[in-house]
């Protein structure tokens, strides 16, 4: 059931608003020597994700499960047949993803406001991060793959000026620019994407409903069995290319783990509750075509779970509290997509669900650390923060326990859930689900060992420091809180034990329902789901304590940088080679282009440029040549001479 | 209205020319009013086109001379339609703006700078109104003198090897279409613009093909195209940074222009069949130019090649010969003529404050000159046509095309160059405007109330028209006209997709 809707455009305009607003202050007050009053700027920042937080949760309970909303507010592009409009889709889908990049978009920002208290670029700063959610909502409420893409540019837009935010650092500006070009890569795959669905479907390829339509239309079951089998694997194979982009998967992820030197609040919105999941989002809605390619869903769970299982192993080896977190976040992405590839899209939004309350308590948690410790990000230089930090410690404790899969949390239920629809995917699913359960226990070792490290045994860094460590103030402890309590009940949504806790599969099914029919096949009888909670609590649990024996015992020392050393470097960022396999060649051929070839042609036209010298000087010397009449003469002698050859030859 | 509005640039160029250099201190004021004017009546011939959906306008021709040899009469008969009128709007808009602008740098001999000025918009209006070839012919090469006129006295220390250069490599390149227009007139005894592509089509191919490569030359080397750039990157730098900006916003915009409404509807069989190529080197031209891009250490030599590789894909749209694709060229011409000619006229301003164009000699802008900073900034997003700009659109349409008529490989090829621009573009941002402060000019300065005034139009035009670009479409598309069988027989405006296959 789709109705028309009037007020679906307001969703997206009020962050762009705060935006305009905020961004109109922080230039007017520019060359002032302190920045606009923190209060009002903070106020104004947290109200517009506010007042779409609250229109999203009215919409939402306004609409019943299985039915839409669609709004078409005017034509963008028209030319030929091509016809791309300002549209938004509130279904099921969008909704959920609403609910969360709106709500933990507000408790962000709010954490912000103390946060950045007394930066120079607060108000910048706020205004960027409203602009950041206007993209998020127009990439999950559009109605077509054009407008998802505005936003998707538009995030990466914004996470690039945020990654640079403290720009007078190069290396952040370098990370920045990271970021922007490999997700540019990524962009291009979708666009190829929405190209080979134009050809695939005409004008009816850009709009997620009409697309839907056609996919299922008997009329053009034979135009997908024949010559458009081809386009849906090209198009299939572009899109998730796209994805592995902005979702942070092999080969395209090594931006991410750099994008750790933008402000914390930025990297838990950003860069592990809302962006980094929207690639998730989009395999998602086009379920209904991945499903006709069975040889990209199975390359997407094959990089899912090596994405998964590569970023687990580079989580051991990181010092930098948020370098863990960051990998933490592309092994879990990397689950999300293994189940996407696997079939359970549902499971994949829900899993995605649950990370982003975990990880942004997690990341929020971090960054009280790093905010109590003056700036310290050295895992080995902390220790012992346990006492110093009760309240910080007890949140990461509630988010630690969540992404570990500790039973009755939310990572628990989601992640539970995730791989026994692996375990019973038709396609190689057994081996699948046993070595995501040795992910899990790695996972369960990385964050367990970033816990004893920040807070266990002695505090190892400098007494100064600790004697100013403080626990962060309100603005900060409310969201934080919100969301650590998230991460313990969000999994009650969908507690596949518990009778009738399914709401949010219930809400998902009418989206892809049709796909995950045709992925998985008749249902059949696996084994029991108490089994798998089982091995999963056991992953969890054999984790923490291999975990904690290590790490209590061998703690490492703080010399050097924060980053991995010796064979841990090589293997962390293998993947920085491998696109330096591209960069090289393009940096050599572009060195070529410059000193040989353009030499080439400059040494060209200097042999024409004093031929013309000379000829002027001659003529000079004939005429009393200003350069005017220089011209007009040539302008005269080339006609003549181009009429009298002509009038030789016909 | 044809006709004031061509001439209103040369008028504008006499009375500056008439002020007594006494008062020369009004020459200032008196060109940016005049400017003003000529902007006005650009704008009133894109309105008309509005509200007629896309009817062109024309004169009544006029039979001015005739061709000795020849049963050919030139004629002076003016033509605008969307494509025609959003051209002009360009040129007065830069004009406008490189005006204001530059008055600080030229300060003194201002009145001699603004006649000349016109002098080319003139000539630019002329371009792009003329509806018979040797009217076209006659203002394409009077677009030349004043152009270089401009760089041998504004310019940089080798201004006046840039201006022989850039001399020397138009006029070349134009003198086959001459030939070929002569030609036009001894075998057809026409050159008016609507019934040449009739009359060439029972000649013989090689004929035609000749023809149509003499045209096409002499828009190569004015977009440029690989290989007959080598003036551009020389010029764009020499030349004063307010008259690059119009020989890149508009005067470039001439040659695929040309394309456009000359080359391919004139000689619509000869332009099919060698559409793959020309595409292919418009592509290659893409690479070229970002490629080089990447190592340039002077803002407006990289700003120079930057504008070669978006032409590069503008021409490859053109040859798509696909009508969404055209119309993606139109708007990538639009919205590169604003986002170079803004890039060009804000660059001038560091060059101003700190005497240099090496990019390594700035930095930390960003801190030191904030609103110049963010100017920069978004102009450089719109550059790259991150959307909804009004270069994701033309970019959007080109890449589709191509996609269309030439395959997924050769749509990844030039999407490659998106990448590409990003690189380059980002490695100036973060040139420029991030990092530390260097020492080289210790006093920080920041853009004035009168450049922003001249600028920021240019880019809010970038966004308005992104975000709304059927006020542009709803003027170029005959298909959305409401007669649109009337536009193709009244004038061979683009191909169609029936007429050529």
């Amino acid at each position: 059931m789709i109705s028309q809707s009037n007020y679906l455009w307001i969703l997206p305009l009020l962050p762009l608003l705060g935006s305009a607003i905020l961004g109109a202050i922080a230039l007017a007050t520019s060359h002032h020597e302190k920045g606009a009053n923190e209060h009002r700027t903070g106020f104004l920042a947290v109200l517009f994700p506010a007042l779409a937080f609250i229109l999203t949760a009215f919409l939402s309970l306004q609409l019943e499960i299985g039915h839409s909303l669609r709004q078409v507010v005017a034509p963008w592009i028209v030319a030929d047949a091509i016809t791309v409009n300002f549209g938004f889709l509130f279904d099921d889908l969008s909704r959920i993803m609403l609910l969360f990049i709106t709500g933990i978009g507000s408790l962000i920002t709010l954490y912000s406001v103390g946060y950045m208290h007394g930066d120079r670029g607060f108000t910048r700063f706020m205004a960027y991060l409203n602009l950041f959610l206007f993209s998020m909502i127009t990439l999950v409420l559009a109605d077509n793959l054009v407008l998802t893409f505005l936003g998707w540019e538009g995030v990466g837009l914004c996470s690039y000026l945020l990654i640079g935010f403290w720009h007078k650092e190069a290396a952040n500006g370098a990370a920045a620019n990271k970021a922007f070009l490999v997700n540019r890569a990524g962009d291009l795959g979708f666009l190829l994407g929405i190209f080979a669905l134009m050809t695939l479907a005409g004008p009816a390829g850009i709009s997620y409903t009409e697309l839907r339509e056609w996919l299922h239309n008997p009329l053009n079951a034979e135009i997908l069995a024949g010559q458009g089998q081809v386009l849906v694997v090209l198009a299939a194979f572009f899109l998730f290319w796209g994805c592995t982009a902005k979702s942070a998967q092999i080969p395209l992820l090594t931006w991410l783990p750099d994008a750790m030197a933008g402000p914390t609040p930025v990297s838990a919105l950003i860069h592990a509750a809302t962006m980094v999941t929207s690639g998730v989002y989009l395999v998602t809605r086009m379920s209904d075509l991945f499903v006709l390619s069975p040889a990209i869903m199975h390359m997407i769970a094959f990089v899912g779970l090596g994405t998964a299982m590569w970023a687990a192993i580079s989580g051991l080896f990181q010092d930098d509290i948020k370098k863990v977190l960051a990998y933490s976040t592309v092994s879990q992405l990397g689950f999300m997509f293994l189940a996407a590839g696997c079939g359970a899209f549902d499971a994949a939004i829900f899993h995605v669900f649950t990370h982003a309350f975990f990880k942004a308590t997690l990341f929020l948690g971090a960054g009280s650390v790093i905010h109590a410790l003056a700036g310290e990000q050295d895992l080995r230089k902390m220790g012992g923060l346990a006492k110093t930090l009760p309240r910080t410690f007890l949140i990461l404790v509630f988010g630690w326990v969540s992404i570990i899969g500790i039973p009755g949390t939310a990572g628990f239920w989601s992640k539970d859930l995730l791989l026994e629809r692996v375990y019973n995917a038709p396609f190689m699913g057994h081996t699948l689900y046993y070595a995501a359960l040795a992910t899990a226990v790695l996972t369960a070792i990385y964050m367990t060992r970033m816990m004893v490290l920040a807070f266990m045994g002695k505090y190892r860094g400098d007494e100064h420091v600790k004697a100013h460590a403080h626990e962060s103030p309100w603005t900060m402890q409310l969201p934080m809180w919100i969301l650590a309590i998230g991460s313990l009940l969000a999994g009650f949504l969908w507690a596949g034990m518990i009778p009738g806790a399914d709401l949010f599969g219930r809400t998902l099914s009418s989206i892809v329902g049709d796909a995950q029919r045709i992925a998985v096949g008749a249902e059949h009888e696996g084994p029991s789901a108490f089994v798998f909670a089982v091995l999963g609590t056991a992953a969890a649990v054999i984790g923490l304590l291999t975990s904690f024996i290590i790490f209590t015992k061998f703690v490492p020392s703080p010399v050097g940088l924060p980053a991995p050393r010796g064979f841990g470097k090589v293997w962390t960022f293998a993947f920085d080679s491998l696109h330096a396999l591209f960069i090289k060649p393009t940096r050599a051929l572009a060195w070529v282009l410059q000193t040989i070839v353009q030499s080439l042609f400059e040494a060209l036209q200097n042999a024409i440029g004093l031929f013309a010298i000379q000829t002027s000087d001659l003529l000079r010397k004939l005429q009393s040549g200003s350069i005017r009449l220089q011209l007009g003469l040539s302008v005269g002698l080339t006609l003549l001479i181009a009429v009298a050859i002509l009038g030789r030859l016909f | 209205m044809l006709h004031l509005l061509l001439a209103s640039p040369f008028i504008a160029a006499l009375i500056i020319a008439l002020v007594p250099a006494k008062f020369s201190r009004i020459a200032f004021p008196l060109s940016l009013l005049l400017g003003s004017i000529i902007t006005i009546l650009s704008f009133i011939v894109v309105s008309n086109g509005a509200s007629s959906n896309g009817a062109p306008m024309a004169t009544e021709p006029f039979a001015w001379f005739h061709i000795p040899g020849t049963a050919a009469t030139v004629q002076y008969a003016l033509f605008s339609d969307g494509l025609s009128a959003w051209m002009n709007v360009l040129a007065s808009v830069l004009t406008l703006s490189a005006l204001w602008v530059s008055f600080s740098s030229v300060r003194e001999r201002f009145a001699m700078f603004a006649i000349s000025v016109f002098l080319m918009q003139g000539a630019l209006f002329g371009c792009f109104l003329a509806s018979d070839a040797v009217l076209f012919f006659l203002f394409f090469e009077a677009l030349v003198p004043p152009a270089a006129l401009l760089i041998a006295s504004f310019g940089g220390p080798g201004r006046k090897r840039a201006a022989i250069l850039f001399a020397a490599f138009t006029l070349i390149g134009s003198a086959p279409m001459a030939v070929a227009l002569w030609a036009i007139a001894t075998w057809t005894g026409t050159t008016d613009g609507t019934q040449i592509a009739h009359a060439v089509a029972s000649l013989p191919f090689v004929k035609v093909s000749l023809l149509f490569f003499a045209f096409a030359l002499a828009f190569a080397v004015k977009t440029p195209l690989l290989p007959f750039h080598g003036w551009q990157a020389e010029t764009y730098s020499e030349a004063p940074t307010g008259v690059t900006a119009i020989l890149s916003g508009a005067m470039a915009k001439v040659g695929v222009f040309g394309f456009l409404r000359w080359t391919i509807p004139l000689f619509p069989q000869v332009a099919l069949h060698y559409a793959l190529p020309i595409a292919l080197l418009g592509v290659a031209t893409m690479i070229y130019g970002s490629l080089v891009a990447l190592r340039q250490h002077d803002i407006k030599r990289l700003l120079a090649f930057s504008s070669l590789a978006h032409l590069g894909l503008a021409v490859a749209g053109c040859f798509t010969l696909y009508q969404s694709a055209i119309d993606g060229v139109v708007l990538m011409l639009i919205a590169h003529g604003f986002s170079a000619g803004a890039m060009f006229l804000l660059a001038s301003l560091p060059e101003r404050w700190s005497k240099t164009c090496n990019i390594s000699s700035f930095g930390g802008m960003a801190g030191r000159s904030p609103i110049f900073a963010v100017l920069f900034l978004v102009t450089c997003i719109a550059a790259v046509a991150v959307p909804p700009t009004l270069g994701f659109v033309g970019e959007f349409l080109i890449l589709q095309g191509i996609w269309q008529t030439m395959g997924p490989e050769i749509a990844l090829l030039a999407g490659l160059g998106a990448i590409l621009s990003a690189a380059y573009t980002l490695r100036l941002v973060q040139a420029m405007l991030f990092g530390k402060a260097s020492n080289e000019h210790e006093a920080a300065k920041e853009i004035s109330i009168g450049e922003m005034f001249a600028i920021v139009p240019l880019i809010v035009a970038l966004f308005v028209l992104g975000v709304a670009p059927s006020a542009v479409l709803r003027t170029i598309d005959p298909a959305v006209g409401k007669n649109p069988t009337a536009v193709a027989t009244a004038y061979p405006e683009k191909p169609s997709d029936a007429t050529l296959r």
